[in-house]
Parts: C-alpha cells; structure tokens; sequence
C-alpha cells in the first residue's frame, strides 16, 4: 500500500465482538451506491480537509454525514475526525440511509456519537483500518 | 501509477458500478471547482451571486454536491461571472482516472481571461505584427 497517496488515514468502526459493522451494512448496499460513497471517501482520503472536506455535513459538533443528493433513498454514513488523530484520520462509525431528509436509523447520529466514545476508550480494540467494498 | 488509480482500473470494469462512481465524481468535481474558483477571485457567495445575476442561496445550493441539478445555461452563467468559459464535452471512459488524481484546488484553479496568458496585451501585439508581417508579403 501506498500511504503517500492519501492524505487522511480512514478507519472503520468494529462492534465488541470484532466485526467490521460498517462493511457489513455496504454490503447490504446496492453496487451504485457502494460506488458512490467510495467516489467520495476517496475524495476525502486523497485531498483531506481541504476540497476532500465538501463531501461531508456536519450534524452535531463531532459526527459528520457523507452528502449525496437528496432525491430518492441515499446513503450516509456517519463519520467522526479522528478520533485519535483528528488531523489526519476519519473514522466511519455508522452506516445510515436518508429518506426525504429523514434518517434511518432515526437516532444515527446519537448511536454514532456513543461508538466514537467506545473507540476513544479502546482505539485498538475498536477500529480498524477501512475495508473498501466495490 | 497510484494506487487508487490501480483499484479504479479494476472495479470500473463493472459498467454499474462506473456510472455510479462517475455520477459522483460529475457532482463532486462541479461544487468543488465553483467554490474554488470563487475563493481563488476572493469573492464571497454574495459577491458572485451579484455577477451572476441570482440569488446567493443558489450559488450556496450549487457549491453543494448534494444539489445536482446543474444546467448547462446556469454553469454558463455562473463561468462567466468568474471570468472562465464553460466546456461540456463527450469523453472517454480513461479520463475519468485523472479526474479522480487531479480534484485538488490547484488543478481546479483556473485563471480569469484578464490574466490568461492567450490573451495578454503583449501575445495580441504579437499577433498583430505577426500578421502585418504577412500581409506585406
């Protein structure tokens, strides 16, 4: 692997029994979409804070949704800075889709916020490097 | 090569899952480049909204990826507020490898016609001589 080719470092969030949940759920996810929310971490993880940033929206002080257009179901995971190195690593902690504005699961951005505090807790045991899925 | 360029020549050989990915990419490029193109001339939204000729909640609107509705006579307008020219094009499936490698601010700059080198007072001069030259022939 080439780290020189990004800027930022992502991470999947991993459940307390070792699970990759975020590439549980983009699995469970159309090929289209997949593609479009990896057009996106790419853009994230190769240009970072600057340009790469215009694909996220924060939704509360800590927790950031991946934008996408609005029209139809669409994807958004949520994702946190850091939360070891907020410079230079984004974490995706839970995977999301929004009907008509309205996000499902409801309560994703609460649920994000508690799995950002369990990584903050145990950064090894509950993270780990992110797995694309094509 | 990057790596990121190796895994797109892979998972683009899938056509749904290309168009997906470029359908992105199209939206990204677009909202990113008005937004940089605007920071590069120091103007605010409000500023190139006034240019423009619309309101500033629709330049907001369209430095967001999530908008998407972009139409060729809007980006018209909104290029020459800030002094570029719009080009739409049919392309080749291969570009899309560099777009991917080159959406960073410094290959999304572009200049305004008054600093474009094609066009300077001293080239058009030039031009001129050039072809005064060749019509005493």
């Amino acid at each position: 692997m080439i780290e020189s080719d990004w800027k930022v470092e992502l991470f999947d969030y991993r459940d307390e029994k070792g699970r990759n949940d975020v590439k549980r759920w983009m699995l469970e996810q159309e090929k289209r979409q997949r593609a479009q929310v990896n057009l996106k971490l790419d853009m994230l993880r190769k240009y970072g804070n600057d340009v790469g940033s215009n694909v996220l929206l924060r939704m509360s002080a800590t927790i950031f949704k991946l934008k996408g257009k609005t029209k139809g179901v669409q994807l958004r995971p949520m994702l946190c800075k850091g939360p070891v190195d907020d410079d230079r690593e984004f974490t995706i902690l839970i995977g999301a889709t929004e009907i008509d504005w309205k996000l499902v699961p409801a309560d994703a951005v609460v649920r994000a916020e508690r799995r950002r505090d369990e990584i903050i807790r145990d950064p090894k045991g509950r993270r780990q490097k992110h797995e694309r899925v094509d | 090569m990057s790596e990121l360029t190796d895994q797109l020549r892979v998972e683009l050989q899938d056509r749904e899952y290309r168009e997906g990915y470029d359908e992105a990419l199209l939206d990204h490029r677009i909202a990113t480049q008005i937004r940089v193109l605007r920071e590069q001339r120091g103007l605010t939204q409000s500023q190139l909204a006034e240019a423009a000729e619309m309101k500033q909640s629709r330049i907001s609107a369209m430095e967001d990826e999530d908008y998407g509705s972009w139409s060729v006579n809007t980006l018209r307008r909104i290029a020459y507020a800030l002094g570029v020219r719009l080009k739409v094009e049919f392309v080749e499936w291969g570009d899309i490898l560099t777009e991917v490698e080159t959406s960073d601010r410094a290959h999304l700059q572009r200049r305004r016609f008054e600093d474009d080198p094609a066009f300077t007072k001293d080239d058009v001069a030039t031009v001129e001589e050039l072809e005064t030259t060749l019509a005493s022939r």
